[in-house]
């Protein structure tokens, strides 16, 4: 994660891992604005939210 | 086999995630979601008698001989010897002295039987009223309950259960699932966010930008069903909900007469919850299976539930509660009567005994008889089912009713029992 540089690529890699799926463009802007306005302490509560989304719960 | 794998892989992540967001993100409580149970509201019967059930269950398998079936047998008695009550004619075992002076509130049933005598198969029979079977999730009785009564708090939920061991609302929707709570003295404290409420708020916000877009993609019940629990669970973190599951703002003279020990508080807990508009709480005592039921446990388990049950029936009934409130006592199954070579009691599923008050229950009475060796009953003999019906009928729930689940299955709250009569003082 560190070595990613864009926002971007750090939405991606997190819908990734976590979906199995890429983070489509109202998202990557969520997780880009999210970021810019908070510290790292915002990325875990982005990833706590994924993990608590229907989709990550329901699709198998 | 490539699919295999990948399948494996799949679950494995999933598993992991969920694991780890359980534990260190306090996402406790996730429902399982299948084939749920369309709800009915419904009223309850006229012959309903009880309006709220507390369910004391006695993990392990606690022995009738030496609680509520007592015996003068060689061989047979072990620790205990029959003593009399505030009951003419009704003894109990000399360990349950205090449960003795209230014994004209409660009915002991000693023609209990079950075909299960493992403890999983056990606890799921006497919290379900059906056996244990691979790809079926029976509901217990409070989700039950909630189906036909419909939820009854919007501020808390119908079904709590204090120490676990229960199953869960089974095949009906997640918002059916009892309310866990570990530690009485903490009450919903636990279950609270560890994080700030800043933070806290900001994670629900993302949660829900997330769910919205999904759930537009795929507007499943499941998915809307999850969500609904989802908010009914952050509402418990409100201030004044939390204050109901408190039992510290309950009197000094109250907490002492239930005593200090954890199913002790359970009660007390079980008490101001029931009054608090909660229809059905569980509270478990385990460990009567300790070290093969030996005479040591006996005595410990007995005194631990001696105490707090007598003055759960007493605080219920001075607040006048206990005449629409059902107290249950059961366990999955019973104890050898012939003490063993480790002069302990083995499990026992042929006979034993139950205690139930309040909620319609004719007080001061015992229903059915074992014989001298506490192992055949001589008496009408009565099934878990047969308990949960006698419940379920007491709550006027209507146990004649089909419902569809799972895939069109029928199933009958009860599971087509026959209701224990004279518990209600008819024959």
């Amino acid at each position: 994660m560190k070595n990613l540089r864009s926002n971007f690529e750090k939405a991606d890699v997190t819908f990734m891992s976590i979906l199995s799926r890429r983070a489509i463009g109202s998202e990557q802007h969520l997780l880009d604005r999210e970021l810019r306005a908070g510290g790292p302490e915002v990325f875990s509560d982005l990833i706590w939210a994924l993990l608590n989304t229907p989709e990550f719960l329901f699709i198998k | 086999m490539k699919d295999i794998i990948h399948q494996l892989d799949e679950l494995d992540r999933r598993s992991f995630l969920t694991g780890a967001a359980a534990s260190t993100l306090g996402v406790t409580i996730l429902p399982g979601l299948a084939g749920a149970a369309e709800s009915e509201v419904i009223k309850p019967a006229a012959h309903a008698t009880a309006k709220n059930v507390i369910f004391l269950y006695m993990a392990g398998g606690m022995t009738h001989v030496d609680t509520f079936d007592p015996k003068t047998t060689g061989g047979i008695a072990g620790p205990s010897r029959p003593a009399g009550t505030n009951v003419d004619g009704v003894q109990l075992s000399n360990m349950l002295p205090q449960l003795g002076k209230q014994a004209d509130k409660f009915a002991v049933v000693r023609s209990m039987t079950t075909k299960t005598g493992d403890h999983g198969g056990g606890n799921y029979l006497m919290h379900t009223g059906y056996a244990r079977r691979p790809g079926t999730s029976h509901p217990q009785m409070g989700s039950w309950a909630q189906h036909f009564l419909g939820r009854r708090s919007k501020l808390v939920p119908d079904s709590i259960v204090v120490g676990g061991g229960n199953p869960g609302p089974g095949f009906f929707r997640p918002d059916h699932s009892p309310l866990p709570i570990g530690d009485p003295n903490r009450g919903i404290k636990d279950l609270l966010p560890k994080i700030n409420k800043t933070q806290f708020e900001r994670r629900l916000k993302y949660a829900e930008t997330f769910r919205e877009s999904f759930a537009k993609g795929f507007p499943h019940d499941d998915v809307k069903s999850y969500a609904d629990f989802y908010e009914e669970t952050v509402k418990l973190f409100d201030s004044k909900t939390t204050e109901l599951f408190d039992i510290n703002k309950e009197s000094d003279s109250v907490k002492n007469l239930y005593g200090n020990s954890r199913f002790a508080r359970g009660l007390l807990l079980a008490r101001r919850l029931i009054q608090n508009n909660v229809r059905y709480v569980e509270v478990q005592l385990g460990g009567w299976d300790g070290q093969h039921g030996n005479a040591g446990t006996a005595a410990n388990r007995t005194n631990a539930m001696d105490g707090p049950i007598a003055a759960l029936l007493q605080d219920l009934s001075s607040q006048g509660m206990l005449d629409e409130t059902m107290v249950v006592l059961t366990t999955e199954f019973g104890r050898t009567p012939r003490i063993n070579g480790r002069g302990g009691r083995d499990h026992f599923p042929k006979a034993f005994s139950i205690m139930m008050a309040g909620g319609g229950v004719k007080g001061g009475q015992v229903i059915g008889k074992t014989d001298e060796v506490a192992s055949n009953i001589q008496t009408e003999a009565y099934e878990p089912k047969d308990l949960h019906t006698t419940i379920a009928y007491a709550l006027g729930l209507p146990v004649e009713k089909r419902i569809h689940a799972m895939g069109g299955r029928p199933f009958f709250v009860g599971n087509r029992g026959k209701i224990i009569k004279e518990a209600f003082g008819s024959a």
